[in-house]
């Protein structure tokens, strides 16, 4: 049984996470993707890979294969889990302020450099009285910026003590732990903070430096900074061999290309892919005090999933019957990459892997795949069952497929705090709306339904990533057929929901029986 | 390995992660928790999406609570508080004393009988998940049967005679190989600022805007339920406030205002919505998308009020010097939301002597003592919103099981 554990990245963030896996007793292996620098680990159980560049995943949790181009070999490791801890890019904003990078204009980057080797006998500062920073003038900047900025200034103020900083920005970003403290203290060292909201100050290179104009917004009055040296801030990205591993490994991302999608159920340091998790700058810029949170939540992942993959495997994932022609649609559609082709072509579930999402039954042309406690015809006998026949006047019958993550939820709050719900509405629920094929919805209104409601989680906010959307795109669909034979395509709502919002549940299902009231019983119903 | 067992201190979203950690890797877990509900604060908030989820993680916290309710492997103590702890070879014995709930649980199927025939005012309170089972609970300092002698109306009335009020409180002693602190935090008291706060209905807190939101899904006027149009956010009431000593940012206070501000824009368009801060701090992943995005929907002014005064047509003035004008500028507002500041936890003064913690100058504790087998977690250590206190939560977790050598 593979039980090594491999990481990605060879910065602090790596660093850390490879002291708490040793010390957790597991085997590790780290490939950086340049050279390791010399790290003060207890390496000896450790297999350093350096200049891999990742070019196949294969397999899932508990058995992974690697492949790796080290200078033009190939080389192939398995591991039964990754940490991906690759460190940001830092991208400096000259380009946002229009200015050109020089010896008096630096990035914050270089500062810290130069504050570092003043030890050395060097002077990097002599001359410079004035230095201003500009940060988040126009874009956004954030606290981990903020914070390095404020050291600087400290160590300015307390290495070179006539040095006059100024701090120029719009938002000021102390939403941090102890920020707004150090910002106290830097202003009781002397540093000056301008503010800027609706226009920014202007800069211009003149013979013997720069010259930034403004007018302070708090007086009105034209002001006129010529310092001796600028310092720029700088953007955190991923890096692009963080976008290669995302690309290679296929994990979901941000928006910014960070790993790990900006989705609530990955919290905190969890990827689409089980067994794989993005630690520390890997997954979104962040303070030194945060690298070490995530190293700590990285191997608390891996052990517990160490510790659950101890106990039988589970028997309620989705299983891949003898219809199955290889057209290999699941493959393609899990999200979560619990499909795997075997030597033999056969395509099998990984149950450790699967979450039960269920788009690929819904997705699977041959209708080849079972999922435990999902079946549509099962799910059209129970809301055939229990139509009631009601002759005296007209009830609507309310189907609604719902999300157990979320609609399901809001259904029970709704229920137990007694808001008024209608009167015939059965719930359906679902392990996520991904399995809400479009047999589902038709025999909802071949099984007498008056009305189908498909709830599910909000856009972003799906535990399998896109079930929810699958869901939309199937029910666009079913009212496409319902319009084309002439029924009524208002019989069919799609609403998305939170698990804490029983009061809209309600609100949406007694909408809906007053609109399917108007409308009569459907002409379906037998 | 033996089996090794931790207590909790607090059950709010940063106790609940930490319970469920440990019981994934077989540690026993004690969830002690003061009120007569799990879930602390975050459970009592709101979804904020709008057409696409925003990630406020309010909705994590209902999983959360789910996973536990629903766990044999942690016991919760409910309405419970403790009182002492005895340290003997490592292991710490812990007393507890927990006041009586006075509805059993087993009995009890959530109906809100006693809730809605309740005649003495927040006696019976109701939880805001159906996962909180009881759903209601009871208090006695406001419960007329402890306050009057004379009242037992839901004891009568439970149809499943779940309701006793003649239960005792109760001292037990409970032994424990760590300690997780996870008290949480305390919302600023905006009383004394210049807000009319509890003086004006219809300036409230952004925690029970929160609730208001969560319960009637808009931002309903307490003064006469109507739906509030426009609406002013003072950000900063408690926090970055130098004449209070509080020299920290809550930091989750722009994130909750400003997804509470587009919710209600996405809702209905046609509010009015202001937001006065001094700087806005990032929240989430895709803070700089999203904050381009609010700008459109919310009229932002740097500048925090100085004064609210009352109209005679039941809305609210709200005076404040408008720096891009460089004068005083008032605007009407039907409904004022005062983002108020995170404080240490109620109970952390008794805390810090029954465990001999140590605390940081801004009155959070300081991060963990492992010599002591105490470990301190979430917004007890800082303010911080509902996926840092996971973290923090995991964080926890990670040096509790390297203490215990597991």
């Amino acid at each position: 049984m593979i039980e090594k554990i491999l990481i990605f990245g060879s910065g602090p963030s790596a660093y850390h996470i490879a002291e708490n896996l040793i010390s957790d007793g597991s085997e590790i292996i780290i490939a950086a993707h340049g050279s390791m620098p010399d790290i003060p680990v207890a390496l000896e159980k450790t297999e350093i890979l350096n200049n891999a560049d990742l070019i196949a995943c294969r397999g899932a949790v508990g058995a992974f294969a690697f492949t790796f181009d080290q200078n033009g070999e190939m080389l192939t490791r398995e591991a039964a889990y990754a940490v991906i801890a690759e460190e940001c890019e830092r991208h400096p904003d000259f380009d946002a302020y229009s200015l050109n990078p020089g010896e008096r204009m630096i990035t914050l980057s270089a500062l810290k450099t130069l504050l570092t080797n003043t030890n050395n006998g060097n002077e990097p500062f002599l001359g410079i009285n004035t230095i201003a920073f500009l940060t988040g003038l126009g874009k956004e900047s954030n606290p981990v910026i903020l914070e390095e900025i404020m050291d600087a200034c400290l160590r300015l103020k307390s290495d070179h003590h006539l040095i006059r900083c100024y701090i120029l920005t719009e938002n000021l970003k102390v939403g941090g732990l102890g920020l707004e403290f150090k910002y106290r203290l830097t202003r009781k060292a002397g540093v000056v903070y301008i503010k800027f909201t609706h226009k920014y100050p202007e800069i211009r290179t003149v013979e013997d430096g720069c010259l930034i104009t403004f007018t302070d917004e708090i007086t009105g009055n034209v002001c006129r900074l010529t310092p001796d040296m600028i310092v720029v801030d700088e953007r955190l990205t991923p890096s692009p061999y963080a976008k290669q591993l995302a690309r290679v490994m296929e994990l979901e991302t941000d928006a910014l290309g960070f790993i790990q999608a900006d989705n609530v159920n990955r919290y905190i340091v969890a990827t689409n892919r089980k067994g794989i998790v993005a630690a520390g700058p890997a997954r979104m810029f962040q303070t030194p005090a945060d690298h070490i949170s995530d190293a700590d939540n990285a191997a608390l992942t891996i052990k517990s999933l160490k510790t659950r993959m101890k106990s039988p495997q589970p028997d309620n994932s989705a299983l891949i019957n003898n219809r199955c022609t290889q057209c290999l649609t699941c493959f393609r559609v899990c999200p979560f990459h619990a499909i795997q082709i075997l030597a033999s072509g056969k395509l099998i579930v990984v149950p450790w892997a699967c979450e039960r999402c269920g788009l690929c039954t819904a997705e699977c042309p041959e209708h080849a795949i079972t999922l435990e406690g999902c079946n549509a015809d099962a799910v059209a006998n129970i809301i055939q069952t229990n139509a009631v026949k009601n002759d005296a006047a007209f009830v609507p019958y309310l189907v609604a497929f719902c999300c157990e993550r979320s609609a399901k939820q809001a259904a029970e709050t709704a229920t137990v705090m007694n808001m008024p719900l209608p009167s015939d509405l059965r719930i359906i629920t679902v392990p996520c709306a991904g399995i809400i094929g479009l047999e589902y919805i038709l025999s909802a209104f071949r099984s007498q339904a008056d009305g189908v409601m498909v709830l599910t989680c909000h856009p972003g906010n799906c535990h399998s990533g896109r079930g929810n959307i699958s869901a939309h795109d199937t029910a666009a669909q079913a009212a496409a057929f319902l319009q084309a034979i002439g029924f009524q395509k208002k019989r069919l709502k799609v609403r998305t929901l939170a698990a804490n919002m029983g009061h809209e549940f309600a609100t949406i299902a007694n909408d809906f029986e007053k609109q399917i009231s108007d409308l009569g019983p459907s002409g379906l119903k037998r | 390995m033996a089996h090794k067992k931790v207590l909790i201190i607090g059950g709010g979203v940063a106790g609940l992660s930490a319970a469920l950690e440990l019981e994934q890797l077989g540690i026993g877990v004690d969830l002690v928790e003061k009120t007569g509900f799990l879930g602390g604060h975050a459970i009592q908030y709101a979804c904020k999406a709008t057409d696409q989820c925003v990630k406020c993680g309010a909705c994590v916290v209902e999983e959360k609570l789910k996973a536990v309710s629903g766990n044999p492997d942690i016991r919760v103590f409910l309405n419970s508080q403790i009182i002492n702890m005895a340290k003997t070879d490592g292991r710490s014995a812990i007393t507890l004393r927990c006041q009586p709930t006075y509805i059993d649980p087993h009995k009890c199927t959530d109906c809100g009988q006693c809730y809605i025939q309740c005649p003495g005012e927040g006696a019976i309170e109701q939880g805001f998940s159906s996962n909180n089972h009881p759903l209601y609970a009871l208090y006695a300092d406001k419960c007329l049967h402890f306050t009057e002698q004379n009242c037992h109306i839901c004891e009568d009335i439970c149809p499943e005679k779940a309701i006793h009020l003649n239960m005792q409180s109760d001292e037990h002693i409970r032994e424990a190989d760590a300690i997780i602190v996870a008290i949480g935090f305390k919302a600023f008291d905006p009383v004394d600022k210049p807000y009319g706060w509890q003086v004006f209905d219809n300036v409230i807190t952004n925690l029970e805007l929160e609730r208001i939101l969560r319960r009637q899904s808009d931002a309903i006027r307490p003064s006469d339920g109507q739906i509030a149009r426009r609406i002013a956010f003072i950000q900063c009431v408690g926090s970055r406030d130098a004449t209070l000593n509080h020299l920290w940012c809550s930091k989750v206070c722009c994130g909750s205002a400003l997804r509470m501000a587009r919710v209600i824009k996405a809702r209905h368009p046609e509010s009015d919505i202001s937001f006065f801060y001094m700087d806005v701090q990032n929240f989430g992943k895709d803070f700089e998308i999203f904050y381009a995005a609010v700008q459109d929907d919310v009229r932002m002014v740097r500048s925090l009020p100085g004064d609210i005064y009352p109209t005679s047509d039941d809305c609210l003035r709200v005076i404040c010097f408008d720096q891009h004008e460089r004068q005083s500028v008032e605007q009407v507002s039907d409904l004022v939301v005062l983002s108020v500041g995170i404080k240490p936890g109620s109970d952390f003064g008794e805390l810090t002597d029954t465990l001999k913690l140590k605390s940081e100058l801004t009155g959070f504790f300081s991060v963990s003592q492992p010599e002591q087998g105490i470990f301190t977690t979430g917004a007890a250590t800082g303010p911080m919103a509902i996926d840092d206190a996971i973290a923090s939560a995991g964080q926890a977790v990670w040096q509790t099981v390297q203490y215990l050598k597991i």
